[in-house]
């Protein structure tokens, strides 16, 4: 069965994870908590088709001055064509209108992603790029912006705790598939589970060496839609390089139909 | 038993009644020496270690205060660099290794065994098997690892290696040869490591490469300023180790061709120990620590305590010659005011060191200054515990150079032949002072860590290599900060660090420069599908700006910040002498400030790990100047207020300015250059000078008091002083002698330089002071009663009980 949690991409692109859809009461009361399957679950529970967002990527080193930019993001979710996401800057000015598309092609595959320069009017396929690198020079790497499946991964669940007002389920992921251990820049990840809402809120990766490398904390949560949860406000602190990224949601349209067309590379250079 | 006279006898001075009381009660002084040393033992081990250079550094210097900003928006500069030579260094085996090497390093922590609690040593290491590379072709442009994982085996893979790096101006000729032969790691340890854990680092390190190399076929370097600094301090710590044990057992020789007594030989090494240990705990107890520094003290204290006993015992055995009963108590009474004096003036010798700005100067000071005191009155405790138990004759033999007669009668002659020829000696001492002095006129402040270390050193080779093949170890570092964001986007202002980087090539001789247009010129070519042409600064500034928004390497942000407003240019260079780098340091600044005037909003700075190694031998040079100067002002007060005499006092200038003078005019002549390590002689010079003036003017000034004749007085002086300091300059000169089989220059030149101030402060002493009083027939402002001056010449030379000299401090 695939699945893919969403816990990084869907903050940079503004979704978020995926539904939970069996009851987690349920669950409890069994005293059986299979940590994969809440994963799955939430992978599953905080889809959408579509989605449309205007936000913020704010950049700040330790003792530095914050640098902003805006963005939009456009968004489709779809099991049988793959995801598709187009990100387009529209600040500061020299940046604007700097675009990068990814296209996923399923679990195994490798995404395609493209990028176009306005300065150059040159748009270029990125090709592979190394999972380790950094989105746009954030504290995100291109490993967070890719379709994790969940069956890449085994889980842990190392203990229920209370996180602020609500009960989390900390969970561990480590990479299983031999191509995903080998390619990505987390030895394991432990996963704040929120049990309300299965929503991913607080995340602490690990480097190759298990020095705690990267965290993230979502800061403001909204259900958009039905049992759908979304981020308004996320937080990711690189704790090696003492850098931080605060990703803020502006405005969000969801489930409203997107044309294919915007997904093209051809297309990336019409502003 | 000895016999010890009622101390409320009217008659009796201070000095007499102090050696009375501490002969009376042998418990106090055998309460207080049990008590000194079991201080010091309990907290000897508790003394630190800090075995580098971080406790030389001023931690209010500009300069580091500098450095500490802009490493903190970069990256540090803390670098080691691993130099390797192998068949093909592009091979599978090779960047594997290289690779591994990287890993094993990457996977160093530091254990509690110094001070560590696991944390991480080595924060990136960039070699050909780590770096990344931007590659753009057919549309295409990505950020790859150049040597993928697992590395490639086949022919085809490896070329397209050797092509890409060839052709990435950011690696070849600085990460490795043309021939392909030879390649170059950079290691960056990390942040805020002390030197312990710096110094574990390199041990560990080195480990690392010695295991390599012995089943591999390749050659490795470690070089760079942390391991030359880490090894400075271990080959100075080692060799004191080494050699403070030999020195110990020459200075037992000596000491018993001087005493001829094998009691009174283990009674000297025993209270010696008492200080030596006493002082370290003293340390401690001060907040100090072992560095480059504060080793001097043991040898310090070792000089200083020996040479209060040589007197002690010389003049006991004198006094016991002559008859001269209570001779314990009056040998005791004679000498406590003058070793007081010598002791507390040294003292305040290394007090003045105390305003240093560099805390190890300071703590050396501190410590030092206690310390002296503390050996003044072990050293009184002692003679008054053991003179109770045994005669002189039980320490001091007839047949020991002390009290031999055949040496006595030469100090006669030798005291005569001075007073005959007292013009041509005092004229001979100064041309002699004259010539050799004018040698420090071509005295050299510099330090280069290479010249400390001898040929066969595996750091001077390494460094050697490094510096032919890739250009240096030593970095120099600009940083630019503009007024307004996204300056350094600007084609012109690229342009303008181009200007920056010439510079460093052109006028300061650099062998490598990176600089942020480097990486914006490597994008703007690899974006443009690798076209050579297009390897120059983008048109625009959106252009530029965009380019860098792609970059997927975290390398880029060592150069530039992130509101593009802030760069950093880094320059290596075979430069390791504090002159070149502080010139160098100073032009640049000079050139940045003049390129980007501060008056525009700009801030610049020539920085680096560099900047901060030559500024710290500056400031170490002002301090040992301003507190050497200073504390010739104070001992000069002091002199005066002691002897109650402008004259007297100012007849022990020159004889102190002797020995510093000859000692850095013959490192002028030998080309030894002033430096961190033998700037301090100029210090233990003058300590070691002032002891013997002040008891050859002490007892000069009793002599006059007591007859009047100046000739007399300087014969009668020559006999009883004479055997005292010849005795402590030979045994500390022939102590320290051993050390000049050291293979590390810095322990060769201190032990040169201590064994020539020694010698000088002994000709000083023995030849300019007396002659110098001669020629200009100063009475060294003893003031005579006419009444007395016809009795007191019957009385014996040296004797206390006679009419006291006016003004004399007791």
């Amino acid at each position: 069965m695939k699945g893919k949690t969403l816990w990084l991409m869907g903050c940079v692109s503004f979704v978020s994870a995926a539904a939970v859809v069996v009851p987690f009461a349920s669950m409890a009361s069994s005293g059986e908590l299979d940590p994969k399957e809440l994963m799955r679950q939430s992978d599953e529970r905080h889809r959408l088709t579509s989605e449309y967002t205007e936000g913020m990527m704010i950049l700040q080193a330790e003792g530095s001055e914050p640098q902003q930019r805006t963005l939009v993001s456009y968004t489709l979710q779809d099991e049988e064509r793959g995801d598709r996401m187009l990100l387009r800057f529209l600040s500061p000015s020299g940046i604007r209108n700097t675009a990068f598309l990814t296209i996923e092609h399923g679990r195994g595959r490798a995404n395609d992603q493209w990028l176009y320069l306005p300065a150059f009017r040159r748009t270029r396929r990125l090709g592979e790029a190394e999972l380790g690198d950094r989105f746009v020079g954030s504290d995100i790497f291109f490993e967070d912006l890719k379709r994790r499946y969940v069956d890449d991964y085994s889980y842990t669940l190392l203990r229920t705790e209370a996180c602020g007002e609500h009960r989390c389920h900390v969970i561990e992921s480590i990479p299983s598939d031999p191509k995903v251990k080998e390619e990505s820049p987390y030895s394991k990840t432990q996963i704040w589970l929120r049990a309300d809402n299965l929503f991913p809120i607080r995340t602490r990766s690990f480097d190759s060496r298990d020095r705690p490398l990267k965290e993230m904390r979502i800061e403001e949560l909204t259900q958009v839609h039905g049992d759908v949860w979304r981020a308004d406000r996320m937080v990711v602190v690189d704790l090696q390089r003492r850098h931080r990224t605060v990703m803020t949601v502006r405005e969000r349209t969801v489930n409203q139909p997107i044309s294919d067309d915007l997904f093209s590379p051809h297309s990336l250079g019409n502003e | 038993m000895l016999e010890i006279p009622g101390s409320h006898a009217p008659s009796l001075s201070f000095p007499e009644r102090v050696a009375h009381q501490v002969l009376k009660r042998p418990v106090v002084g055998i309460g207080f020496l049990v008590l000194t040393l079991l201080f010091g033992l309990t907290l000897l081990p508790f003394l630190r270690n800090e075995s580098g250079v971080q406790v030389f550094a001023d931690p209010r210097s500009p300069h580091k205060a500098v450095l500490d900003e802009v490493n903190a928006q970069f990256v540090n500069d803390d670098l080691l660099f691993i130099a390797y030579e192998a068949e093909d260094i592009f091979s599978t085996e090779s960047l594997e290794l290289v690779r591994s090497l990287g890993d094993t390093m990457l996977d160093l922590r530091a254990p509690r065994a110094v001070g560590g609690v696991g944390e991480v040593l080595v924060e990136d290491v960039t070699s050909l098997a780590t770096v990344k590379e931007l590659v753009g072709a057919d549309l295409v442009f990505r950020t790859v690892d150049l040597v993928a994982d697992p590395v490639p085996q086949d022919e085809e893979s490896l070329a397209w290696i050797r092509e890409r790096a060839k052709n990435n101006p950011l690696m070849a000729e600085q990460m490795f040869t043309s021939d392909g032969r030879s390649g170059l790691i950079i290691v960056r340890v990390a942040e805020d490591l002390d030197d312990d854990v710096l110094a574990y680092t390199v041990r560990e390190i080195r480990r690392v490469l010695r295991e390599t190399e012995s089943r591999e076929e390749m050659r490795l370097f470690l070089a760079g300023e942390i391991a030359v600094n880490a090894d400075i301090a271990r080959y100075q710590q080692e060799d004191l180790a080494r050699f403070i044990p030999l020195v110990y057992l020459i200075i037992t020789v000596m000491l018993f061709v001087f005493l001829r007594k094998i009691r009174g030989v283990l009674l000297a090494l025993l209270c010696i120990s008492v200080a030596m240990i006493s002082a370290m705990g003293l340390l401690v107890a001060v907040g100090g620590s072992m560095t480059n520094t504060t080793v001097m003290l043991p040898p310090i204290i070792l000089t200083l305590s020996v040479a209060m006993l040589v007197h002690y015992f010389s003049e006991y055995g004198k006094n016991d010659a002559a008859g001269r009963a209570p001779v314990a108590q009056r040998t005791l009474a004679e000498l406590i005011p003058p070793v007081f004096i010598a002791a507390f003036t040294t003292s305040i010798a290394m007090a003045c060191l105390a305003i240093s700005k560099t805390p190890a100067v300071r703590m050396f000071g501190h410590s030092a200054s206690l310390a002296l005191l503390l050996c003044f009155l072990i050293c009184v405790f002692f003679c008054g515990v053991t003179w109770r138990r045994w005669q002189a004759p039980a320490l001091v033999s007839n047949r020991g150079l002390a009290l031999s007669t055949g040496f006595d009668a030469f100090l006669t002659s030798f005291a005569r032949l001075i007073i005959r020829r007292r013009l041509p000696v005092f004229v001979g001492s100064l041309v002699l002072l004259a010539a050799v002095g004018a040698g420090a006129a071509r005295l050299v402040v510099d330090q280069s860590a290479m010249a400390m270390f001898s040929e066969s050193a595996p750091i001077k080779k390494a460094t050697g290599f490094v510096d032919d093949h890739f250009g240096g170890v030593t970095t120099l570092v600009a940083s630019i900060r503009a007024p307004k964001e996204g300056y350094f986007l600007e084609p012109e202002a690229l342009d303008g660090l181009e200007e920056v980087k010439d510079f460093f090539l052109n006028d300061l001789g650099a062998s490598f420069v990176t600089a942020p247009q480097d990486y914006v010129k490597l994008m703007h070519r690899e974006f443009l599908d690798g076209d050579p042409s297009m390897y120059r600064i983008p048109e625009s500034k959106e252009q530029t700006e965009q380019l860098l928004l792609l970059n997927g390497d975290d390398t880029v942000a060592e150069y530039i910040n992130e509101s593009r407003s802030w760069v950093r240019i880094v320059a290596r260079t075979t430069e390791d002498s504090t002159v070149g780098l502080a010139s160098a340091h100073e032009r640049l600044e000079q050139f940045l400030a003049e390129q980007y005037p501060s008056a525009k909003g700009y801030v610049t700075h020539s920085t680096g790990q560099s900047r901060l190694s030559a500024t710290m031998l500056k400031e170490l040079l002002r301090t040992q100047i301003g507190s050497l100067g200073l504390s010739f002002v104070v001992i000069l007060a002091l002199m005066i207020l002691l002897f109650r005499s402008l004259r007297a006092a100012l007849f022990s200038v020159l004889p102190n300015c002797f020995p510093i003078l000859i000692a850095l005019g013959v490192m002028g002549w030998a080309g030894i250059r002033l430096d961190a390590a033998t700037v301090m002689i100029s210090t233990i010079a003058l300590g070691i000078a002032i002891d013997d003036t002040v008891h050859f003017l002490s007892h000069l000034r009793r002599g006059l008091a007591s007859h009047g004749d100046l000739e007399r007085g300087i014969i009668d002086t020559m006999r009883v002083k004479g055997p005292a300091i010849i005795g402590t300059s030979l045994i500390i000169s022939a102590g320290f002698a051993v050390m000049l089989v050291s293979n590390f220059m810095p322990t060769k030149d201190f032990a040169i330089m201590i064994c020539v101030a020694m010698m000088a402060a002994l000709v000083g002493d023995l030849v300019l002071l007396p002659s110098m009083a001669l020629v200009t027939k100063s009475r060294l402002g003893v003031r005579l009663p006419e009444a007395s001056r016809s009795t007191v010449a019957e009385t014996d030379a040296g004797s206390c009980a006679g009419p006291s000299i006016e003004g004399e401090a007791a």
